[in-house]
C-alpha cells in the first residue's frame, strides 16, 4: 500500500502540492487525474523519493520512500519523459536494469519486445515517441516489482497498444498483485484501465473514489411524467445530484443502486423513464460539480 | 533490494556513459607520454652530437615523464570534465527522475562517480608512463631517479586531479546547469589568489611604504588546489634544478592536497546528499548560498572597477567611485540575471548594492585614506625582536649577492635573510622618523619636492614570530644623526654588502682584484688579496654616513672568480663553471685601502693626462644644443678636473652632487689603451666650466 499523508510541496514559493493525502491499495489500478499544472507529476515525484516533501510523508508498505533504497526497490517508475542512455538499445536497457531490479523477468522482456515488434538491437534514439513508451512500459512491467508508476506514459499510445498493455495488467494483476499507478491529463486515457481514480486540481485532491462504486452509485434517468404530482413524488425520494429539463424530459444524475431506482419508477406515473450508465467523465462531471468545480474547465478545457 | 553485484553494475554502466570522456584521456595521455617521447628522441638521434646523446636523451625523458606542463595542463581540464560529466545527470530533469528513482543509494551513486572519475585519469596515466619507461629503456635511457620522480610526479598529479575534481564538484552542487557551473569552478579554483592578488594591487597602489616582500606569506595558496599546485610546480623545479631532495616539497605538498581534497570531498557529499533535485536546469542549486557567493563575488569585482577607473582618470577620486559604482551594479546585474536567467530580473535584490556599496566603499576607503594607518606603522618596542635595514645607499644596484648556490639574489633578499639588528630603538627610530615624514611625499618618492630623499625597506621580525615589510622614505639631510647610528651598527654594516660572510671568504683567495675609476684599471697581485679585503673590511665598519654624504665614490674593487659548479651536468655540453663578480666602492676616507693599493702603485683619484685624451664631446641635455667637441688642451685639463665618471653615480650616497645636465664623453688617444676607448662622465655640480656654459 502506498500512503500519501499531508504530502506538501512548493517550488520557489509556488504551492505545487497542498496537503495532499491519498491511500493506493495493492492490486489495483489507481489513476491520477488532473490538467496541466495540477501537481500529478510533483506527487508523482514525491511518491518515488525523486523529491523531498516539505512536509507530510509518502509510505510504501509502511517505509518511507525517499532516500529509500528498499522501498524504491518495491517500484518502477516511468515518468513523463523517459531518459534512456545515449547509444543504448533495449538490450542495455535491460542490462542495466535487471543489474537493479533482481527479479527482472529477460525472457518476459525479451517476449514482449517480439510481441509488440520492437527490435532489442536497435538504437533508442531512432524510436519514435510511441515506441519508446512501449519499451519503457515492457521494462517496467518486467522488472517485476509491486508497483508501476506511470506519469502520463499512455498519453499517445495508440488503441492497439494500449489494448496490449491493459491485458499485460490485468494478466499481471492476476498473477502477482501488480499496482500500476497511472497519472494522466485526459480521464477518457483513464477510464477503461483504472480501477481507482484520484482527481488532482491546483495542487489538492478534489476527489478519490473506485471506478466501480462510483460507476454503481451515480445513475443518469431520463422521465416525462404524467403530472408534477408524480414528478415531486420522484424527486423527493431521489439523491439528486443534477436535474435538467428541456420541455417534459426529465433528466436527473441521481445516487443510488440501479435496483433502487427502479423500483421507485415502477411505482410512479411515468409516461416514459430509462435509467442510463454514465460514462466516468459524466460521473466526475456530477461528483466535482456536487463539490463547486466546473469539471469540463478543468479536465477537458 | 540491489543484486550482490549491482556496485559493480552501477561502475561499469557509469564507465560505459562516460566513454568519450575516457577515450579522450587516453587519447591525450598516449600522445603527451610515448608518443612525445618518442618525437622527442628521433629529433634528438638526428640532430644531436653523439657525446651528447646519451645525456640529452636523459633529459628528454625526464622533462617527458617528470613534472610535464602538458601534464598539468591536462590534468586540470580532466578533473573538471570529470566532475561535470560525473554529475552532469543533475542537470537534467529526465535524468534525474531516471537516476532517483532506482533503487541505488546516494552513496553508492555517488561512491561509483567518484571512482570511475579517479580511474579514467588514474589507469591511462600509469599505463601510458609505464609504456613510455619501456620505451625509454629500449633506447637505454634508464635512470632510476627519475622513473622515481615520473612515478612521484605522477602520485602528485592524482592528488592535484582529485583537489581539482572535488572543488569542480562543489561547483556541480552548487549550481545547476552547465555555463553556471564552469564560471563557479573557475571562481572557486580562482577565488583565493584573485582576491590576494587585488588586494595586493591596493597596498601597492595605495600605501607609499608598501613593500612587495609582504606579499611572499600572503601569497602562499591555502585553499585553490590551482594555486597550490603552480607553487608546488615551482618547488619541485627549483628542488631538482639544485639536485637537493625534493621529497620535504613533496610531502608538504601531497600533505596539502590531500587534506584539500578530503575537506572538499566531504563537502562535496554532504551537498549531493544536501541539494534540492528541482534545482536541475536552475542557475543556483541552493537558495541560501545565492546571496552569499554573489556578494562574495561584488566585492572584489567592484574593487577592481574601483582601482581600473582611478587610474584611468588620473587618480582621482570621482573615477574611484565611479568605477566603484559601476563595478557593484554591472557585477550584480550579471550575477542576478545568471541567478534568475532573465534580463528583466538584473536588478532584484538592490538590497545587495546597497550592502556591498557600503562594504566595497568602507574597504576603499581604508585603503585610500589610511584609515588604519598603514603608512605611519611604528612598531611597537616591547613586541620588536629584531630589524633589518636595506638601505638604498650608499652603494645603490651595484652590489651583487649570491646564495649558497651561487644565484644571483637581490640586496634586498640577502640582507632580510642575514641581517638582525637587535637596536630596537634605532628601529623604532626610523620607523618613527619615516611615519612623520610619509605625508610630504604625497608627489612621490625622488619627486623634485624631496631632493634629499633617501629610502630603506625595512623589515621588523616581531616577537610573534611575524615580519613587517616597509619601505620608508626620509630626508637625509634633516636626519644625519640617524643615518650615522645606522652606519655605526656592526650587524648593518657586516651584513650590507656580502663581503663578511662565508659565500664571499670562501672564494677570498680566488678572486682576481682590479682597482678602477674607469680612467685608470690596474689589477692587483693576488697576494695581497687578504690584506687588501681586510683593509677594505676596516674601512667599511668604520665609514660613517659623513664619510660618504656628498661624496662620490673614488673608484671601485672589481673581485672575479671562476668556480667549479658541482651541479653542472657534465655530458650537457652545458658550461659547468660559475662566474662570480663583485664591485666594492672605494671612498676618499677609506684610507686602509688606499694604503694596500698605494703599495700597488696606485692613486685611488689618479685620472689620465690631457695629454691622453683626444677629445672631449659634451652634450647639453637642457638647451639641447648640438653636442660641442672640445680638442684644446687646456680646456681639456679643465674638463677633466671638473667631472666625475657616471659609474661613480652608482655608488653615490646621495644624489644632490652632480649635474646630470650634461654627459662628458672623454675619447683616450689609442696608444694610451692599445685601442680607442671613451669614458663617459657627467659634471660635477658648480663645476661646469663656463666656455660650455657660454657654448
Amino acid at each position: 500500500m502506498i500512503e500519501l499523508n499531508g504530502l506538501n510541496k512548493s517550488f520557489d514559493g509556488i504551492k505545487a502540492v497542498d496537503n495532499i493525502s491519498v491511500t493506493i491499495k495493492e492490486g489495483s489500478v489507481f489513476g491520477l487525474i488532473g490538467t496541466n499544472g495540477a501537481g500529478k507529476s510533483t506527487v508523482m515525484r514525491l511518491m518515488t523519493g525523486i523529491l523531498r516533501p516539505d512536509s507530510g510523508s509518502v509510505l510504501i508498505d509502511g517505509e518511507k520512500v525517499y532516500n529509500n533504497v528498499s522501498s524504491k526497490s518495491k517500484f518502477f517508475f516511468i515518468s513523463d519523459d523517459q531518459y534512456f542512455f545515449a547509444t543504448a538499445n533495449a538490450k542495455d536497457m535491460e542490462r542495466y536494469y535487471s543489474s537493479l531490479y533482481p527479479n527482472f523477468d529477460k525472457g518476459a522482456f525479451y517476449d514482449y519486445l517480439i510481441r509488440f515488434g520492437l527490435d532489442a538491437g536497435r538504437k533508442i534514439n531512432t524510436f519514435s515517441k510511441g515506441m519508446k513508451r512501449q519499451l519503457i512500459l515492457l521494462l517496467g512491467i518486467c522488472a517485476n516489482t509491486k508497483y508501476l508508476i506511470c506519469d502520463e506514459t499512455f498519453d499517445g499510445l495508440d488503441p492497439v497498444i494500449r489494448q496490449g498493455i491493459k491485458s499485460i495488467f490485468a494478466s499481471e494483476i492476476e498473477k502477482r498483485q501488480l499496482t500500476p499507478i497511472i497519472a494522466s491529463h485526459n480521464l477518457r486515457e483513464l477510464e477503461d484501465i483504472c480501477d481507482h481514480v484520484g482527481l488532482l486540481h491546483k495542487g489538492g485532491v478534489l476527489l478519490s473514489k473506485d471506478i466501480e462504486e462510483m460507476k454503481c452509485s451515480i445513475l443518469k434517468i431520463q422521465c416525462v411524467f404524467k403530472n408534477d404530482n408524480e414528478r415531486e413524488k420522484a424527486e423527493k425520494n431521489l439523491t439528486i445530484l443534477k436535474d435538467d429539463v428541456r420541455g417534459s424530459l426529465h433528466t436527473y444524475t441521481v445516487r443510488g443502486t440501479h435496483e433502487e431506482v427502479e423500483r421507485l419508477f415502477t411505482s410512479l406515473e411515468t409516461i416514459f423513464f430509462e435509467v442510463l450508465p454514465l460514462s466516468l467523465e459524466e460521473i466526475f462531471i456530477s461528483e466535482t460539480e456536487v463539490a463547486g468545480y466546473d469539471i469540463k474547465k478543468l479536465i477537458f478545457g | 533490494m540491489t543484486s550482490k553485484n549491482s556496485f559493480l553494475v552501477d561502475l561499469k554502466q557509469n564507465a560505459v556513459r562516460r566513454t568519450w570522456s575516457i577515450l579522450l584521456f587516453a587519447i591525450s595521455f598516449f600522445f603527451v607520454l610515448p608518443v612525445t617521447l618518442m618525437v622527442n628522441f628521433s629529433s634528438l638521434l638526428k640532430y644531436t652530437e653523439e657525446q651528447f646523446l646519451a645525456k640529452q636523451m636523459l633529459v628528454s625523458f625526464k622533462s617527458v615523464v617528470v613534472l610535464n606542463p602538458f601534464i598539468m595542463a591536462a590534468t586540470v581540464i580532466f578533473a573538471i570534465i570529470a566532475a561535470i560529466h560525473g554529475f552532469s545527470y543533475l542537470y537534467s530533469r529526465k535524468k534525474t527522475d531516471m537516476y532517483l528513482s532506482v533503487p541505488v543509494s546516494i552513496e553508492k551513486r555517488f561512491a561509483a562517480i567518484f571512482i570511475n572519475s579517479m580511474l579514467m585519469y588514474v589507469v591511462p596515466y600509469i599505463i601510458f608512463l609505464i609504456i613510455t619507461i619501456i620505451i625509454a629503456g629500449t633506447y637505454g635511457v634508464k635512470d632510476a631517479y627519475i622513473i622515481k620522480m615520473a612515478f612521484v610526479s605522477f602520485g602528485i598529479n592524482t592528488l592535484f586531479y582529485l583537489a581539482v575534481y572535488a572543488v569542480t564538484s562543489i561547483a556541480v552542487m552548487l549550481t545547476g546547469n552547465l555555463p553556471v557551473t564552469v564560471l563557479g569552478t573557475g571562481t572557486l579554483l580562482c577565488y583565493e589568489n584573485g582576491v590576494k592578488i587585488l588586494l595586493l594591487s591596493m597596498f601597492s597602489n595605495y600605501f607609499k611604504t608598501y613593500s612587495p616582500f609582504s606579499d611572499e606569506k600572503f601569497l602562499k595558496t591555502w585553499f585553490s588546489p590551482l594555486g597550490l599546485f603552480l607553487s608546488f610546480q615551482n618547488d619541485f623545479a627549483l628542488a631538482l634544478k639544485d639536485n637537493i631532495s625534493v621529497m620535504p616539497v613533496v610531502e608538504k605538498a601531497a600533505l596539502h592536497l590531500v587534506v584539500l581534497a578530503i575537506v572538499y570531498m566531504v563537502i562535496t557529499f554532504l551537498l549531493y546528499k544536501a541539494r534540492p533535485i528541482e534545482a536541475c536546469s536552475k542557475s543556483m542549486a541552493f537558495k541560501k548560498s545565492k546571496k552569499v557567493i554573489k556578494r562574495l563575488i561584488m566585492i572584489p569585482v567592484a574593487l577592481v572597477f574601483c582601482l581600473f577607473f582611478e587610474s584611468a582618470s588620473g587618480n582621482s577620486l570621482g573615477g574611484a567611485i565611479f568605477g566603484l559604482a559601476a563595478g557593484i551594479i554591472l557585477c550584480h546585474c550579471v550575477i542576478q540575471a545568471i541567478y534568475e536567467q532573465d534580463l528583466k530580473a538584473a536588478f532584484k535584490d538592490k538590497r545587495s548594492i546597497i550592502y556591498i556599496a557600503v562594504i566595497a566603499g568602507f574597504i576603499f576607503a581604508v585603503f585610500k585614506f589610511d584609515i588604519a594607518g598603514y603608512d605611519k606603522y611604528i612598531p611597537n618596542e616591547n613586541k620588536l625582536v629584531s630589524g633589518t635595514i636595506s638601505l638604498d645607499t650608499p652603494f645603490g644596484n651595484r652590489a651583487s649577492f649570491y646564495d649558497d648556490e651561487y644565484d644571483n639574489v637581490t640586496g634586498d633578499r640577502y640582507r632580510f635573510n642575514n641581517m638582525n639588528i637587535i637596536d630596537k630603538s634605532l628601529l623604532c627610530d626610523i620607523a618613527y622618523t619615516a611615519a612623520q615624514e610619509i605625508d610630504n611625499y604625497s608627489t612621490g618618492y625622488g619627486s623634485e619636492d624631496n631632493p634629499y630623499t633617501i629610502s630603506a625597506t625595512m623589515k621588523y621580525t616581531l616577537s610573534n614570530g611575524k615580519s613587517v615589510y616597509r619601505n620608508v622614505y626620509f630626508d637625509y639631510k634633516e636626519n644625519q644623526e640617524l643615518l650615522n647610528r645606522i652606519f655605526a651598527d656592526v650587524n648593518f654594516k657586516e651584513n650590507y654588502l656580502q663581503l663578511f660572510d662565508s659565500i664571499f671568504a670562501k672564494n677570498e683567495s680566488l678572486y682576481e682584484i682590479r682597482y678602477s675609476n674607469d680612467f685608470i684599471t690596474e689589477t692587483l697581485s693576488n697576494g695581497l688579496n687578504n690584506e687588501l679585503i681586510s683593509a677594505y673590511k676596516k674601512d667599511f665598519i668604520d665609514m660613517t654616513f659623513s664619510d660618504v654624504e656628498n661624496t662620490l665614490a673614488s673608484g671601485y674593487l672589481e673581485m672575479y672568480a671562476v668556480i667549479k659548479n658541482d651541479n653542472a651536468d657534465e655530458n650537457s655540453g652545458m658550461d659547468d663553471s660559475i662566474n662570480i663578480y663583485y664591485e666594492f666602492p672605494v671612498f676618499d676616507s677609506f684610507e686602509n685601502t688606499k694604503a694596500v693599493l698605494q703599495k700597488q702603485g696606485i692613486d685611488i683619484n689618479e685620472r689620465v693626462s690631457k695629454e691622453d685624451v683626444f677629445s672631449v664631446t659634451v652634450y647639453d641635455y637642457v638647451n639641447n644644443t648640438e653636442p660641442i667637441e672640445i680638442t684644446d688642451a687646456d680646456q681639456i685639463e679643465e674638463i677633466l678636473d671638473a667631472v666625475y665618471a657616471r659609474s661613480q653615480v652608482y655608488f653615490s650616497a646621495v644624489n644632490s652632487h652632480y649635474n646630470n645636465d650634461y654627459d662628458v664623453d672623454i675619447s683616450i688617444k689609442p696608444e694610451k689603451y692599445n685601442g680607442y676607448y671613451n669614458i663617459g662622465c657627467g659634471f660635477k655640480n658648480g663645476h661646469v666650466p663656463d666656455f660650455i656654459k657660454q657654448n
